[in-house]
């Protein structure tokens, strides 16, 4: 009797959350397939299409190459940054805060201040480079400082993220195990790698489907710094679909694009959860 | 004492920590600075920093009129903008937590399967957001919730809904379900069960997910952009829209920059206070 109550519960509590969450996932996704496979202006389905077009695959190879810079990047500085934080012992929280920051600023805000930051002639980073090193700074002018300034912001952006999941992680390693460690005459690397890495190896290996899942979602800096220029430069597959869907008008042509993204994505998710599963279940070590 | 290697590496460790909480602060706090500037220090080169602090780009951003104002079209609607990014994060994280908190209590609760339902759950966010926007948008038209608040919210609570569920999922909560068996065996209603072990146990971590939900709602763009249309336009959209007009008033935009971040310092600094920093670090200490 008590059981049966407790399952119709379950049913009240879980049904509004599911559907909720379908209605703005499920749904949508299988609009997009049906779309996609139905013959676009050629003879073939829109997702052959998407995958023959130059265009579609050009953005694709820019947004492997951002996810090759920017995610080790990301994932070395986070690590070692947050491996510092975690073993702090005093004051570790406002340490935390304030490495945390840009990852609470809105990304509309953190590009335009970027631009600013980067102006090549009155931007504050192109006058101290010039008096003190002599470098002059290009801004989003050019193909390869374009990209490579997007690269950058993307990876100022994230890192902060990484560090605090690893800060935590690490802060859970209790201290009598490091200080036996210290004891054992371990050395600072010997110490990182026998007691703290292996607390944070299951951290860093959801991190880093998280960041190149997250990396390849990139729309608001792209949109607000560059809207995929100069030329092509910094036109991602998130900001192709963008423009061909919405400044183009014309959402059915981008359906074969669209579903290929999310192909990529679901199967990177896909591969990563399996890889983690039973690593994960049981713990709860980790908070995306 | 110490080894020279220990010194040599915990040297490098502070160093580390102040570069990094360099690296995080200066350029905000730089941006920052600039929206105290008056228009000739903003453009001087290089650089001022020194400079006479002045809030006209703040008067002039809320709609107050300045001296020598050639600008005024640029920054209408940006305090509407505010307060109705407000409205939408706040109903946002309402609906989250109304709908994730009960739902991530249940999952809490699970023994099987816990772990694949919470990847599922948080995989809905990693979906690229134009992959589900334009169904979205459609439903949206269908509906006619394109040009709303409710629209927004419903489609914001949606982002916001994966966390609000998963901070209260990871709780460790075998204490609190033993509590609760004992009372009801003590012939505790299941009412009272809630009101007075459930609720006061999980609201810290709900309250933790109610402001990471008000906090992706309030920096959230592309839906902003794309479903508000002409009536409904959010902070950020505003904010993207600064840099057309007039080239780029630099000023403006760090003062509107400015004014979007302190409300989110605000909510980062609540969430550190003892009562949620602990919830939370407690989510991420094994069981």
């Amino acid at each position: 009797m008590l059981h049966l109550r407790w399952r119709r519960w379950r049913v009240l509590a879980l049904a509004p959350a599911l559907l909720w969450l379908g209605a703005v996932s499920v749904y949508p996704l299988a609009v997009i397939v049906l779309q996609a496979l139905r013959p676009g202006t050629s003879r073939s389905i829109r997702l052959f299409e998407a995958i023959s077009d130059p265009h579609v695959v050009e953005a694709l190879g820019r947004t492997a190459r951002l996810v090759a810079i920017v995610v080790p990047i990301q994932l070395l500085v986070g690590v070692a940054v947050g491996t510092q934080i975690g073993l702090l012992q005093r004051g570790r929280t406002v340490v935390l805060v304030l490495v945390a920051l840009p990852m609470f600023v809105p990304p509309i805000a953190i590009g335009l201040m970027w631009r600013f930051l980067l102006e090549p002639t009155r931007g504050p980073i192109a006058s101290v480079s010039k008096s003190l090193f002599g470098l002059t700074v290009e801004g989003f002018s050019t193909t390869t400082s374009a990209f490579r300034n997007l690269a950058l912001i993307s990876i100022w952006q994230w890192s902060a993220f990484v560090a605090i999941v690893v800060a935590v992680a690490v802060a859970t390693t209790p201290r009598s195990l490091l200080d036996q460690a210290f004891l054992d005459g371990l050395t600072p690397a010997a110490r990182f790698r026998n007691v703290i890495w292996p607390r944070i190896r299951e951290s860093a290996l959801i991190l880093l489907l998280v960041q190149t899942l997250e990396t390849i979602r990139t729309f608001d800096l792209v949109y607000v710094l560059t809207q995929g220029g100069p030329g092509t430069a910094t036109e991602l597959l998130s900001f192709l679909v963008f423009e061909r869907a919405f400044q183009f008008n014309d959402p059915a042509g981008a359906a074969g694009a669209v579903m290929m993204m999310w192909g990529i994505s679901t199967t990177l998710m896909m591969v990563g959860l399996f890889v983690f599963r039973v690593r994960l279940s049981g713990r709860s070590t980790v908070y995306v | 004492m110490f080894s020279i290697r220990e010194r040599v590496s915990s040297a490098a460790g502070r160093m580390l920590l102040c570069a990094a909480v360099f690296w995080s602060v200066a350029p905000l706090g730089w941006f920052v600075i600039q929206s105290f500037k008056s228009r000739a220090d903003a453009l001087a080169v290089p650089p001022r920093v020194l400079f006479q602090p002045t809030l006209r780009n703040y008067i002039q951003l809320f709609g107050g009129t300045v001296p020598d104002d050639y600008t005024s079209s640029v920054t209408v609607g940006f305090p509407q903008a505010l307060g109705l990014s407000f409205l939408i994060a706040l109903l946002a994280a309402t609906l989250a937590v109304v709908v994730g908190s009960p739902a991530g209590y249940l999952i809490a609760r699970m023994r099987r399967r816990r772990w694949d339902l919470l990847g599922l759950i948080l995989g809905t966010r990693m979906l690229p957001v134009v992959v589900v926007v334009m169904p979205i948008l459609a439903m949206a038209i269908a509906a006619s919730l394109t040009d709303s608040v409710l629209g927004l919210a419903l489609v914001h609570g949606a982002l916001g809904l994966p966390l609000v569920i998963v901070v209260v999922a990871v709780q460790p909560i075998s204490v609190l379900e033993r509590l609760r068996e004992q009372a009801s065996l003590d012939g505790v209603s299941v009412a009272r069960q809630f009101a007075v072990l459930v609720v006061p146990a999980l609201f810290p971590a709900v309250l933790a997910g109610a402001m990471l939900a008000f906090l992706s709602s309030w920096n959230e763009f592309f839906f902003a952009l794309v479903l508000g249309g002409e009536q409904i336009r959010t902070a950020p959209v505003v904010l993207a829209g600064f840099q057309t007009l007039r080239g780029v008033q630099w000023g403006l935009v760090a003062a509107a920059s400015t004014a979007m971040i302190v409300p989110v310092v605000l909510v980062v600094f609540l969430l550190t206070r003892p009562m949620v920093w602990r919830s939370m670090t407690r989510t991420w200490v094994p069981r």
